[in-house]
């Protein structure tokens, strides 16, 4: 068969496609922070980070920071922040609606990622606060106790932290938005970092610190400044919490130990 | 450094003159132990296997996250590994330099970071030579009031010979280096009995060590081993740039993600099981390879544990509980 190649770098070019429509603009992800029950802290650490990466994405909707939201017709949300814990049933329906139009959904900070500080409250006496802090006659809008999102809706990843570190929110964001898995969390104990910074340990000291237990991807900014490790990085992944909770009764009694184990709320349902 | 075990010495220090030969010396020293220098005549300077800094010398050759090369995206190749920046780590301890013969030997020829790091740095060790290991520079051997000097290769002799003020030249002394292991775990020093113990160990054994002793498996024994070298491997690139580094960031075989591959499952997902594999490793594996345990019996693990688990206890109890059948 005669060959019919051409030499390379003589091919004709591609006939032009027939009349154009409107010139297809390769569009920036679009990405959206939202705030349930929380300080807002998250988001304000967030800011400096967006701020790095603000020429690759799109903001379409943050509550803190726009007057006006913008109007993205049916396009879907490429990546949505969910900031806070949900308490009442208008959050778990917005949930639920955003869920359907984003791609991909993250849960931002502790209260998103396990329940947080908010989650640390005992509920046993919940309505009798209630009634003495605001008054009989007050009804909340709350339903629930604080909860993580994902007991809500699904959630593809989670930034953990109180409040989620810069560094480690920019490394994220770039990841994310760049469609690669971000790195995971609670490969590692917070005590890693804690030993390779050369600190005391503050349990043989003594404290109650959750340290052993907590996922060290923060790089134990706590301790390395004295203060224990309360968790709020979730959960190590082969965490042993049977003997950590027997070390911190030791220190703190049954009933403390477990308040301060109340952190993990997320991982086990609570039951630990 | 030179292999040998018996040293000629005549230059001592007092120990009253160390604060201001620290003050002196460039680049500033890194002094691991500082509190054991304290400017007071007669103060007890004990270097005892007890008294052991919290983070062991491989900190320095082998740091957390340290990188094990950098790459440039651009030019898509790997860097050439770089020189490293010159340093003084002062007052190692005797038996982290006993440390440093094993990890050199694992390490210096096939890590070229790592023996950037280790060729930029001049290790001063303090304390009873006896126990001490090879891999110094200059070792400070404690005389009562005074440190006897003793140069261990050029770079120490080097510093000798630029802070001459502070040494003065006394009698000369053959003084020798513990030539085997310094410590003696439970089995009168025989390694070989100790491997085959931890190797046929009941199971039992190590589930003790996690129930009745408590163990989190927060893997704190691992990251204050001296000989504790096990390493990930992370990738680092700051976000937008054109080059990175390749990091090893420190690991412990008592955590679950150790034996985690790809797809999700942890083969030591029990902790008795990653509690063995610490043991193991160091107490038989590393015999079998190359004749000495990874461990010098600098007692960190013991001293920094949450849970005090004694790993001497441990061995004992290995021993004298072998495998049923």
């Amino acid at each position: 068969m005669p060959s019919k190649k051409k030499p390379l770098g003589r091919r004709r070019a591609r006939p032009t496609a027939a009349p154009k429509k409107a010139p297809v603009q390769k569009s920036k992800p679009l990405v959206a922070i939202y705030d349930l029950t929380d300080c807002e802290g998250c988001e304000l650490a967030f800011v400096p980070v967006v701020e790095a990466v603000a020429k690759t994405c799109e903001i379409v909707e943050w509550r803190l920071t726009q007057e006006k939201r913008m109007d993205i017709g049916d396009r879907k949300i490429d990546v949505a922040f969910v900031e806070g814990s949900p308490m009442s049933a208008e959050d778990r329906e917005f949930l639920g609606k955003l869920r359907e139009r984003t791609k991909v959904l993250v849960a931002l900070g502790a209260c998103a990622c396990i329940g947080g500080v908010p989650a640390l409250a005992g509920t046993a006496e919940r309505e009798k606060f209630m009634s003495l802090v605001y008054s009989p006659e007050y009804k909340p809008k709350s339903d629930t106790p604080a909860l993580p999102l994902d007991t809500v809706v699904k959630v593809d990843y989670y930034l953990h932290g109180c409040p989620v570190l810069p560094e480690m929110a920019a490394r994220f964001l770039e990841q994310v938005l760049v469609g690669k898995a971000p790195d995971k969390f609670g490969g590692y104990p917070v005590c890693l970092p804690c030993k390779a910074a050369g600190n005391p340990c503050l349990l043989i000291q003594g404290n109650p610190c959750l340290g052993p237990v907590s996922a060290g991807n923060c790089g134990a900014p706590c301790p390395t400044f004295g203060k224990v490790c309360y968790g709020c990085t979730g959960a190590v992944k082969g965490g042993n919490f049977t003997q950590m909770r027997h070390k911190l009764a030791e220190i703190l009694g049954e009933e403390m130990a477990e308040a301060h184990l109340r952190i993990f709320l997320k991982d086990e349902k609570g039951k630990r | 450094m030179e292999a040998k075990t018996s040293f000629k010495a005549s230059l001592r220090v007092s120990k009253r003159d160390i604060p201001a030969l620290l003050g002196v010396l460039k680049p500033a020293p890194l002094v691991p132990a500082k509190e054991r220098f304290l400017p007071y005549e007669g103060a007890k300077v004990d270097f005892d296997e007890n008294l052991t800094t919290n983070s062991p010398v491989k900190t320095e050759f082998m740091p957390d996250g340290g990188a094990s090369f950098r790459f440039d995206f651009a030019k898509k190749r790997v860097l050439p590994q770089g020189k490293e920046p010159a340093k003084i780590i002062f007052g190692v301890n005797p038996l982290d330099i006993r440390a440093l013969d094993i990890l050199d030997g694992i390490f210096l020829a096939k890590f070229p970071a790592y023996a950037a790091r280790r060729k930029a740095a001049t290790v001063v060790g303090a304390g009873d030579f006896g126990k001490s290991g090879a891999s110094f520079d200059l070792f400070l051997h404690d005389e009562g009031l005074d440190y006897l000097a003793i140069a261990g290769s050029e770079k120490g002799r080097a510093l000798l010979s630029r802070h001459k003020k502070f040494f003065r030249k006394g009698e000369e002394k053959t003084v020798q280096r513990g030539e085997k292991p310094a410590w003696d775990p439970t089995l009168k020093g025989d390694m070989e009995d100790l491997r085959k113990a931890v190797k046929n160990a009941d199971p039992s054994v190590w589930e003790k060590v996690a129930t009745e002793q408590l163990c989190l498996g927060c893997g704190i024994c691992s990251y204050v081993c001296p000989l504790c070298y096990c390493f990930e491997v992370e990738d680092g690139v700051p976000p937008g740039a054109k080059a990175g580094a390749r990091c090893s960031r420190w690991d412990s075989c008592m955590l679950a993600s150790f034996t985690e591959v790809a797809g999700g499952h942890v083969f030591q997902n029990a902790l008795p099981l990653r509690i063995r594999n610490w043991y193991y490793h160091k107490f038989a594996r590393a015999t079998s390879e190359r004749g000495t345990p990874d461990c010098v019996g600098c007692n960190r693990c013991f001293h920094f544990c949450p849970v005090a688990i004694n790993f001497r206890e441990v061995l004992k109890n290995a021993a004298a509980n072998p495998r049923k059948g």
